[in-house]
C-alpha cells in the first residue's frame, strides 16, 4: 500500500519533471538522489544497526513497562527527556523509533519523543540555532514550542486509532 | 570560497566572530563526515552494551534484527530518495526562500512554511540557510514557520525515514497532530519575541542596510 503511494508520486513527480524541463531536469533529478544515497547510505546502515542492537540491549518488558501504552504520564515524559537530549540525526532516531514501536512502545511516548526531538532539540540548538539565528529567536522559539511534544503525545493515542 | 555556507556567513557580519570559526570547523569535519563519526562511536557504544549483557548471541540477534529492519524499510527508503531527489528539480528551497520578506504577509508565511517542508539536509544546511534569509530581511514569522516546518514536518523525512520505519498510520497521525504547530509558532513566536527585553533582542542577527 504504502510501497504503492510512494512508486506512483515518484513516477508522477518524475513525468512532470520530463514535460517541465525535459531530459535534463530528470537526470539532475537522477543525480539529486544519487548523491543523497551517497551520503546517507553509510549512515543509515549503521543507524539501523544500532536500533536493532538497541531493542536487543533494551527487553520488550522493559519497554513496554517504561514507554508501553500503560505507562502513562512516566512514558510521555520519558519519551520527551529522552527525544530532547538524544543529539543524533533522522539516521538513528526513526529507526530506533520503529524498533521501540515493534516492541510495545506506546503512540503517546513515541510521538513526545519524536516531537521533543523535532521541535526542542537541546545540542542541535545550542551549536546551530542559537549561533545562527540568534538568542532572541531561538528563546521565543523554544517557550512557544516546549509545550508541543506534551500536546502532541495526548493528541495522537486517539488519532491513531482511527487508523489502526 | 564559493561553497554554498562560507558566503553565506561571510554575508553576515551581526554573528560573533567565534561562530565564524565554528562553521570552518564544522566545514573542516564535514570532510570526515561528523555524523558518520558520531554514529560509529554510538554503534561501539551500543554494541559493546549489548555485548556485556547477552554476549555473542546478542550480537548475532541485533545483526539480524537490522537485517530484517533493511528487509522491511528499504524498497520504500530508495523510492522516498528518488523523490526527495524529484523534488529538488520541482521546487528548489533558495528560490522559494526568496518571497519571506517583511511585507509579505500571509503569503511569506506560507512560503516560509513551504521552504521548511522541502529544505532538505541536516542542521548544516537549514541554518545557514536560516540565517541569510534573516540578515537579508526575512521577519520573525515567517523564520519560525521556516524552522518548525523544517524541524516537524519535512517532506524528505517523512518519504525517506518515518514512513519506512514507521509506517502510515503512524506517519499521518504524527502529520494530523502536529501540522498546526508551525502555525502556531508563526503566531506565537513574534508576540514572545516582542516582549523580550531590549538587551536579548539586540543580539538577532540584524538585517543589513543597503540590500
Amino acid at each position: 500500500m504504502t510501497l504503492g503511494v510512494m512508486a506512483g508520486l515518484f513516477l508522477a513527480s518524475l513525468l512532470i519533471i520530463r514535460w517541465r524541463h525535459g531530459n535534463e531536469g530528470v537526470k539532475e533529478g537522477m543525480h539529486q538522489t544519487t548523491s543523497m544515497l551517497r551520503r546517507i547510505a553509510p549512515m543509515m546502515v549503521i543507524g539501523m544497526i544500532i536500533a536493532a542492537m538497541v531493542s536487543v540491549a533494551l527487553p520488550s518488558e522493559v519497554i513496554n513497562r517504561w514507554l508501553g501504552d500503560e505507562s502513562g504520564m512516566t512514558g510521555v515524559l520519558i519519551g520527551i527527556a529522552v527525544g530532547a537530549s538524544v543529539p543524533a540525526g533522522p539516521y538513528v532516531v526513526i529507526p530506533l523509533l520503529g524498533t521501540l514501536m515493534a516492541n510495545g512502545a506506546g503512540v503517546g511516548p513515541l510521538a513526545a519523543f519524536i516531537t521533543a526531538w523535532s521541535v526542542i532539540p537541546i545540542s542541535r540548538s545550542l551549536v546551530w540555532e542559537l549561533p545562527f539565528l540568534g538568542p532572541p529567536f531561538a528563546i521565543s522559539r523554544y517557550v512557544v514550542a516546549l509545550s508541543f511534544p506534551l500536546i502532541a503525545a495526548l493528541l495522537a493515542p486517539p488519532v491513531f486509532a482511527l487508523f489502526d | 570560497m564559493t561553497m554554498g555556507a562560507r558566503w553565506l556567513i561571510l554575508d553576515s557580519q551581526p554573528l560573533p566572530l567565534w561562530t565564524n570559526r565554528l562553521v570552518l570547523l564544522t566545514r573542516i569535519k564535514r570532510r570526515i563526515d561528523p555524523s558518520l563519526l558520531s554514529l560509529l562511536a554510538i554503534l561501539a557504544i551500543v554494541v559493546t552494551i549489548v555485548f556485556v549483557l547477552e554476549g555473542g548471541d546478542g550480537i548475532i540477534e541485533g545483526l539480524r534484527g537490522s537485517w530484517s529492519l533493511t528487509k522491511r524499510a528499504l524498497p520504500i527508503t530508495l523510492l522516498g530518495m528518488g523523490l526527495a531527489g524529484t523534488l529538488q528539480v520541482l521546487a528548489p528551497p533558495g528560490v522559494v526562500g526568496k518571497y519571506m520578506g517583511d511585507d509579505s504577509g500571509l503569503l511569506g508565511l506560507g512560503i516560509g512554511m513551504a521552504a521548511g517542508m522541502i529544505t532538505p539536509g541536516g542542521p548544516y544546511v537549514m541554518y545557514p540557510i536560516g540565517n541569510a534569509l534573516m540578515t537579508s530581511g526575512a521577519a520573525i514569522g515567517p523564520m519560525a514557520g521556516y524552522v518548525s516546518a523544517r524541524n516537524l514536518v519535512t517532506v524528505n523525512r517523512l518519504v525517506v525515514w518515518e514512513l519506512p520505519f514507521l509506517g502510515w498510520p503512524f506517519t499521518v497521525t504524527r502529520i494530523l497532530v502536529s501540522f498546526w504547530m508551525p502555525i502556531a509558532t508563526v503566531i506565537l513566536v513574534p508576540i514572545v519575541y516582542g516582549l523580550l527585553p531590549q538587551g536579548i533582542r539586540d543580539k538577532a542577527p540584524r538585517k543589513e542596510t543597503g540590500r
